[in-house]
């Protein structure tokens, strides 16, 4: 009987990072150069001005200290879910004043569909919309709990 | 800024507009949580931008944008993303240099990888 032995494999299109500053345009500036370190990005410097347009729009803070951004664009390489932590907090311009502790960039390469970006969106926002939820994150702070809140992301 | 460069932020102020504009994009965003502002500002910086821009280019861009709902597309082991097609060596640009090309399938302005 042959017995094989199979490894996890580690799922690449998650990682986690400590955010360094308080605004939200060097928080951004971050969370793209560590996407560029994944080699996900082609342009890192027009995904950040789209990031910052999308941000004039109209704020992505989504209230009790967490903001989710994301990009469907021919800029991004591959997809690539990236949460940050401020400890400090960043000021994201939330309506309700206040910082944020957990920032997600969501990059949706522009070869998939525009319906696939907003299930990862949505799938993304739902699952850190529980305190609960976020609160297990900010205390472990490791990707297996990442990977397990986000199982139902579509890839 | 080059041109690709160029076409490449033109394509993403278009998906910018067409999230604010489109009911059912905004619908969904709104269920997500977002709340989306009016988009005057970025109409003037896509007139600016596309004012900078080859026309001859542009208009190809437009129309692809027209038919498609996306004027651009990537090509990867010189298959065409937007259509499929498998486009021609010669097609290529030189290694290292971004240049635009137009799909013959599709025309669609293409984005080497």
């Amino acid at each position: 009987m042959a017995i094989a032995e199979i490894s996890p494999l580690t799922d690449t299109s998650l990682d986690l990072l400590e955010l360094r500053h308080r605004r939200r345009e060097s928080a951004l500036h971050q969370l793209v150069q560590c996407a560029v370190e994944h080699q996900a990005v082609r342009h890192p410097a027009l995904l950040e001005t789209l990031l910052q347009r999308r941000e004039r729009l109209g704020s992505t803070a989504l209230g009790r200290g967490h903001a989710v951004t994301g990009a469907w664009s021919w800029c991004v390489r591959a997809p690539l879910v990236l949460v940050g932590f401020s400890g400090k907090g960043l000021d994201w311009d939330d309506e309700v004043g206040v910082d944020v502790e957990i920032a997600a960039l969501v990059l949706t390469p522009g070869e998939s569909s525009e319906e696939l970006h907003y299930r990862r969106m949505e799938a993304v926002t739902s699952a850190l919309r529980l305190q609960r939820q976020r609160q297990r994150l900010l205390e472990r702070r490791d990707l297996p709990t990442l990977s397990l809140m986000l199982r139902e992301l579509p890839r | 800024m080059s041109a690709v460069e160029g076409f490449l932020e033109l394509h993403d102020l278009d998906v910018l507009l067409a999230q604010t504009h489109d009911d059912t994009r905004r619908g969904r965003l709104r269920r997500m949580g977002y709340t989306l502002g009016p988009a005057p500002a970025l109409v003037r910086e896509r007139e600016r931008l596309a004012g900078k821009l080859d026309r001859r280019w542009l208009n190809l861009y437009e129309r692809s944008l027209g038919r498609y709902g996306r004027g651009l597309s990537a090509v990867r082991n010189r298959v065409c993303l937007g259509c499929r097609l498998t486009l021609p060596t010669s097609a290529a640009p030189p290694p290292g240099e971004a240049q635009l090309h137009v799909c013959q399938g599709c025309g669609r302005l293409l984005l080497w990888d």
